[in-house]
């Protein structure tokens, strides 16, 4: 499993406005959870939703 | 072919994946969830329990047996689950149990596998070896995906089984939500003149609810002119991650038992069952959603409504079903 052992997985929330639709990128914290509301906007102050969490391995 | 010495390497590498998961748990518990007093022995006696399948030697009526011993089973374990802590929430249940069953599985599997290469070395019996030949390259597959599976049940993240839930919790925001039956969650809304009935597991607890039970109560009150299944599906070897495939049938795994109810009641009412699949190694399946997966999301939910444009008339009512554990996953 040596390369199994390099790798390792990165984890993203990726949320949406829900009054503009700007779609922003950042590293999951604990807590998330899809669907569910967390922040707001810095453009236009809406509520932001988060749509995705996923993961993504770096390294081979 | 697998030689006899790496069969020997690869139920040591089971016993360490066992090994780990168990240290893995109990840490979790421990650390993370403030349990009453030590669980280490409590947990150590869960590890050991095994389910007996009901008699097969008259298979008629064999479902509901089945479905009772697994509830039986489910309530029993979230039952002790809860004992182990003054304060624990509904969200945390279901990680734990999630867990203990990723341990109790490798244990199975190492426990089972090393029967069978020391029974075969024991009476000197080279074919009993054969079966594990070919046996070995899916059980470790299948139990690195398990050990793997913990970091993101222990974070609360998606995972690539959790596709059908997203799909259809998505399809739920801003719609009231009711509970329907057991961690099972029911929607209703409206596409193009036709009426929807939105089912999936109460997310985002680590549970693929009681679907079967859900679309039973569902057809008292509501007739579906057509049920759309939604659910992840392990590809093929050489099959893309992440393709979308469309069919006929209920799309469902697991034991059984939901799926039969599901296509009990619509074979009874004559109701035609579609199903739309998300394609994934078994490794994707159980492991953080890839972003591949979750980019999916919006294109089957175009996919459903094609379908629903393409075999219903206006007036019509469409139940569409989240199938998959929806940890992480909200409505």
């Amino acid at each position: 499993m040596k390369d199994a052992d390099k790798k390792f997985t990165v984890s993203y929330t990726n949320l949406e406005c829900k009054s503009c639709k700007k779609s922003l990128t950042r590293k999951f914290e604990s807590g998330d959870i899809v669907f569910e509301e967390n922040g707001t906007c810095d453009e236009c102050d809406g509520n932001l939703l988060i749509v995705k969490i996923f993961g993504e391995v770096i390294g081979q | 072919m697998v030689s006899s010495n790496e069969i020997k390497k690869s139920i040591d590498k089971l016993e360490k994946f066992r090994n780990d998961a168990k240290a893995e748990f109990v840490n979790y518990v421990k650390k993370s969830l403030n349990p009453l007093g030590d669980p280490g022995k409590k947990l150590e006696d869960f590890f050991e329990y095994f389910t007996i399948m009901p008699v097969d030697l008259d298979p008629n009526g064999i479902v509901p047996k089945i479905n009772h011993l697994v509830r039986s089973r489910d309530d029993f374990t979230k039952m002790h689950v809860k004992s182990l802590f003054t304060e624990i929430s509904e969200f945390e249940i279901t990680k734990v149990q999630n867990l203990l069953e990723i341990v109790t599985t490798l244990q199975m599997f190492h426990k089972a596998t090393r029967h069978l290469y020391l029974t075969a070395k024991k009476q000197k019996n080279l074919p009993l070896i054969l079966p594990l030949q070919m046996m070995i390259p899916f059980v470790m597959e299948e139990s690195q995906a398990l050990k793997d599976a913990m970091t993101a049940l222990k974070n609360g993240q998606p995972i690539g089984d959790g596709i059908g839930p997203m799909v259809v919790g998505g399809m739920m925001i801003e719609h009231e939500k009711q509970k329907v039956s057991f961690q099972t969650v029911l929607s209703e809304s409206e596409f193009e003149d036709r009426k929807l009935l939105l089912v999936k597991a109460e997310g985002p607890n680590a549970t693929v609810g009681r679907l079967g039970e859900a679309v039973e109560k569902i057809f008292s009150a509501n007739k579906p002119d057509l049920i759309i299944m939604v659910d992840a599906s392990l590809k093929l070897e050489g099959e893309d991650s992440a393709s979308i495939a469309k069919g006929f049938g209920a799309a469902m795994g697991g034991i059984g038992t939901d799926r039969f109810q599901i296509e009990d009641i619509a074979t009874n009412n004559s109701i035609p069952i579609l199903a739309i699949v998300i394609k994934q190694s078994i490794h994707e399946a159980l492991t953080i959603m890839t972003k591949g997966i979750a980019d999916q999301a919006s294109s089957v939910r175009s996919e459903i409504q094609e379908m629903i444009r393409d075999n219903t008339q206006p007036k019509q009512t469409v139940m569409i079903i989240g199938v998959g554990n929806t940890l992480g996953v909200s409505q």
